[in-house]
């Protein structure tokens, strides 16, 4: 893949990890903070399935996007591609394990 | 080194372990438009014959004196004492090696300007070869280019970009800086050169900090030729 094109992704997972996040924030904070973060209230909101599906988007372009920033942050290091790919593949296991978590949380 | 021109204080690190050295100069025998080339020259020849430094046409068009003068890359031969606060300090460029005295080591800078492939590139070998007929331009065609043609490989962009600082693989800004000189020439045909500034330690390394720019002697802003270059790359991609 391009160097281009992953840097529109970075740009794009941006974008959307801003909007969904504002998302985020204004669902709790609609009736107050402190009663939408408590746990029934947080079992009660996951049971809608437009904004469950919302959570999982959101970490998915959290994890999107780190990724690609930590593949910058090693290839500006001066880090040998070999190591970038290896680092990678590690984190890539690991984001992996964290995603299929969330959705589980969320199911 | 120092130099105590009634009294001038200088300070040259020179050579790979950076020895520093101190000369004394008298003030008197200066001019506030004497360049630090005149002082480092007047040095090597009046007190410290051992002094190397490298350096040619004395105004700004080889590039061959650039040096670090006071923090900051600069041409020895455009800068004159009366610009600089005291003690002035002088020391090879950076992000590049140094063979011996001030003398710096430019091969890896000028392997990546060879890299992208700075000439025109005709459509084909046979046009490449033999051009059947002139090429104009119009005057339109050439101002997107010109500004970035001023450069005279001096290194000094080079040298104070903090991204080669921390990856020597990155083109670096005067290599970039000439792939766009050529790519937005409407003379040219080479599509090889917009894929090789579009590499992860291409024109996408760039965090624009400016560097190049503020230290380009001949105004040429690779900073600006490089986001430039970014946008021709995703516009073509378009």
């Amino acid at each position: 893949m391009r160097e281009s094109t992953l840097r529109e992704l970075t740009y794009l997972s941006g974008l959307a990890i801003l909007l969904l996040v504002i998302i985020h924030l204004v669902k709790l904070s609609v009736g107050g903070f402190t009663v939408n973060t408590s746990f029934s209230q947080v079992a009660l909101s996951l049971k809608d399935p437009a904004y469950s599906v919302t959570l999982i988007l959101l970490l998915a372009f959290i994890l999107t996007h780190s990724s690609l920033g930590i593949r910058r942050t090693l290839l500006d290091s001066g880090k040998s591609n070999l190591t970038v790919k290896a680092a990678l593949g590690i984190l890539g296991v690991v984001f992996l394990i964290i995603l299929v978590l969330g959705i589980l949380t969320v199911w | 080194m120092v130099i105590n021109v009634g009294k001038l204080v200088v300070k040259v690190l020179e050579g790979k372990e950076k020895r520093e050295k101190q000369y004394e100069v008298m003030r008197e025998e200066l001019d506030p438009y004497t360049t630090v080339l005149e002082l480092l020259l007047k040095i090597r020849e009046e007190q410290d014959p051992s002094l190397v430094l490298r350096y040619s046409c004395r105004m700004a068009l080889c590039g061959s004196c650039g040096m670090i003068i006071n923090g900051r890359p600069r041409l020895a031969c455009l800068t004159k004492m009366k610009d600089l606060d005291e003690p002035i300090r002088i020391e090879p460029l950076k992000n590049v090696g140094t063979i011996r005295g001030l003398v710096p080591d430019l091969s890896s800078f000028f392997s990546k300007y060879r890299k992208v492939r700075p000439f025109l590139v005709a459509k084909d070998e046979e046009e490449q070869e033999s051009p059947k007929s002139p090429y104009r331009q119009t005057d339109e065609e050439v101002k997107r280019y010109l500004q970035f043609n001023y450069c005279i490989q001096c290194g000094l962009c080079y040298s104070a970009c903090p991204v080669v600082s921390s990856n020597p693989n990155f083109l670096g800004p005067a290599a970039i800086n000439v792939a766009y000189r050529y790519t937005a020439d409407s003379r040219d045909s080479d599509k090889l050169r917009v894929l090789l500034l579009d590499t992860p330690n291409g024109v996408w390394s760039c965090r624009v900090a400016g560097s190049c720019s503020v230290v380009c002697p001949k105004g040429v802003d690779p900073s600006l030729s490089i986001q430039l270059a970014k946008s021709l790359i995703l516009r073509r991609k378009i």
